[in-house]
């Protein structure tokens, strides 16, 4: 009999997260990043527009959790098993960090000069625990909207 | 088990096309960048491709950037513009009135560079860091208003709205340069740009007048010289408000100021005037602009600010500094006789002409040491035409050379009465100088003191 394993492994265990870790997530990470910048990229471009005048705003806001949540369905489909908690985490922290490397050379490339400059020790440790609070936190709102669809029975994330 | 190789291959490839095209776009090409220093700014500074599908016909991107003086060893803040970040739809219309709207973004640019570089003389130890923090502080401000500018004006659109967002970033450009004193009357009011000056006598009263014609509006100050009493002033304000067709609201308050109010409309203009009696001198302020499109309510506020702004200063320490800068030369015939030979001036004679207004003056004014003077702004003849100046008190005749506009006419204290006098100013010409008596040119003052203390600060002119 297969042993069965604790809530506190289901949620936070990364056994099986690292076991499968491959360059597919790190593909998903690069390519969903860089359609996540060429969208807002879009909206940003078409901002003088009728419709992106008004609406540009939002559209940004909500495009970011959108991409994320893609990362999670393409976890999902591709390891044909759900993602736990610290596993969403982690390819959470690979997707922002694709796209931030992404933006910075897009930056110097076209602009000659860093988006967000170089941050000093102390702002980057700041940064950085604000981040991980952060996506931490969204991760928890989509823990509940993974428990609802699961109770709709569309279990996509 | 699945990796979607392909498909992630190809969402990559497709989304970095497209920033690469967006930005290629927004570069122009890789254009050369050009950042311009705030000026007036023409269509060539705008070198970028305008996006496609906007709604609008120009844009305009402008920033703050702060730099070093090695030679000062100072920071220093300015407005620039970006040349390929601003662009321009060719084929629009109204080519001038959409620059002007850019150029006025660019003009808030300014209003907050010039913020940045009073910080940065208040804080001469500071350091990059601490400008950095306050420039973005600053920036958020400035893009706050960039946007209340672009939302109120509906882009330019609303033309009443558009020249009062003129004339508000004009005053916050000029701040307390915008302020026009007339040191004569002490008339003060705010002009967001320099306005043109000019001077009138009409019958028998002086008159200094600015206006500026601008923001599709007319803005006048007069001071009119004359002691009016109230009952003369309340007899001209209803004489005009009976004259006026196409009044609107009139008032007069004749509590401490006298002050008279009248809004019309004539020709398809609103004309608003104010007329304020203080002291020796009437102000009248007048405010006109077109009344005929449904949006009037920018050039109302813009008339209301300015009437607002009005205020009357004392402007005697002014004139009393000058006269202690001055030299006072003088030669002094004591007793003149109807023929005598006047030392200076090669004549024995000169015809005094009837007493008239020759100009606009201010005083008599009284300094410490009891001095009197009075400032004069000759009209009819330039002090340029002038060939040497008189004050006459009683039988002593006071001669001076001209002296650069305006003139200056003094009393020594001792010289001074404690009671009502009468002077007389006056002036001879450089073309009569051929004459054996040339005419004199004066202006007889009664000068009664208001009080006989000692300290003789306070008179008045009748």
């Amino acid at each position: 009999m297969a042993k069965q394993k604790s809530l506190a492994e289901k949620v936070f265990g990364t056994r099986d997260f690292f076991r499968t870790l491959s360059f597919r997530e790190f593909a998903t990470a690069i390519a969903l990043a860089l359609l996540l910048i060429a969208i807002i990229f879009v909206i940003k471009y078409l901002g003088s527009s009728y419709w992106f005048e008004d609406h540009g705003e939002l559209a940004v806001l909500l495009v970011g959790p959108i991409v994320v949540l893609m990362n999670h369905v393409l976890y999902r489909m591709e390891h044909r098993r759900s993602n736990n908690y610290i596993g969403r985490n982690i390819i959470d922290y690979m997707f922002c960090l694709s796209g931030y490397l992404f933006t910075e050379f897009i930056s110097i490339i076209f602009n000659g000069q860093l988006i967000w400059g170089v941050p000093t020790v102390g702002g980057l440790i700041v940064g950085a625990i604000l981040f991980i609070v952060w996506i931490m936190i969204f991760e928890l709102l989509v823990a509940g909207l993974k428990r609802i669809l699961i109770k709709f029975g569309w279990p996509i994330i | 088990m699945a990796h979607y190789l392909k498909t992630k291959a190809a969402v990559a490839t497709l989304s970095g096309s497209i920033i690469i095209i967006v930005m290629l776009l927004q570069t122009a090409f890789f254009a050369p960048v050009v950042y311009t220093r705030w000026q007036q700014l023409s269509w060539d500074d705008f070198d970028g491709i305008p996006p496609i599908f906007s709604r609008y016909a120009a844009a305009i991107s402008s920033f703050i950037e702060i730099e070093y003086d090695s030679t000062r060893s100072a920071y220093f803040a300015y407005a620039a513009q970006h040349n390929v970040g601003s662009w321009v739809k060719r084929d629009s219309t109204d080519q001038a009135y959409m620059l002007r709207h850019e150029q006025y973004h660019f003009n808030i640019t300014e209003i907050f560079a010039r913020q940045l570089n009073q910080y940065i003389r208040d804080n001469p130890e500071g350091t990059a860091r601490l400008f950095e923090l306050r420039l973005e502080s600053l920036a958020m401000d400035k893009n706050q208003m960039q946007k209340e500018y672009d939302s109120e004006t509906d882009h330019g659109t609303i033309t009443s709205i558009q020249s009062k967002w003129e004339f508000r970033i004009d005053s916050m450009l000029q701040l307390e340069r915008g302020f026009v004193t007339d040191l004569f009357s002490g008339a003060k009011a705010y002009f967001p740009s320099t306005p043109d000056s000019s001077k009138h006598i009409i019958r028998q009263t002086a008159a200094r007048a600015y206006s500026l014609s601008q923001y599709g509006m007319y803005f006048g100050l007069v001071s009119i010289q004359g002691a009016a009493t109230k009952s003369d002033f309340l007899s001209n304000a209803s004489g005009i408000l009976k004259k006026q067709t196409g009044v609107k609201t009139s008032s007069i308050d004749s509590v401490g100021d006298l002050r008279f109010w009248v809004i019309f409309d004539s020709a398809g203009f609103r004309n608003r005037k104010l007329w304020i009696k203080k002291d020796l001198y009437i102000y009248h302020l007048h405010t006109q602009y077109f009344n005929q499109s449904p949006d009037t309510l920018g050039y109302f506020e813009m008339s209301e600010s300015f009437m607002n702004s009005f205020s009357v200063t004392n402007t005697d320490s002014y004139w009393l500094t000058k006269l202690k800068a001055a030299t006072r030369e003088s030669t002094v015939i004591k007793a003149l006789k109807k023929k005598q030979l006047i030392p200076d001036m090669h004549y024995d004679c000169f015809v005094p002409q009837a007493s008239a207004a020759h100009g606009f003056y201010r005083g008599p004014l009284y300094s410490d040491d009891g001095s009197m003077l009075i400032a004069y702004d000759f009209i009819p003849h330039s002090d340029s035409l002038h060939s040497s100046h008189m004050l006459r008190l009683d039988d002593d005749l006071h001669i001076t050379k001209p002296l650069s506009s305006p003139q200056l006419y003094w009393l020594p204290g001792a010289r001074v009465p404690n009671a009502i006098y009468n002077i007389s100013i006056g002036y001879l010409l450089k073309q009569d100088s051929s004459k054996a008596c040339p005419p004199l040119y004066q202006h007889v003052l009664t000068v009664t003191p208001s009080s006989l203390s000692l300290s003789r600060k306070h008179f008045g002119v009748q």
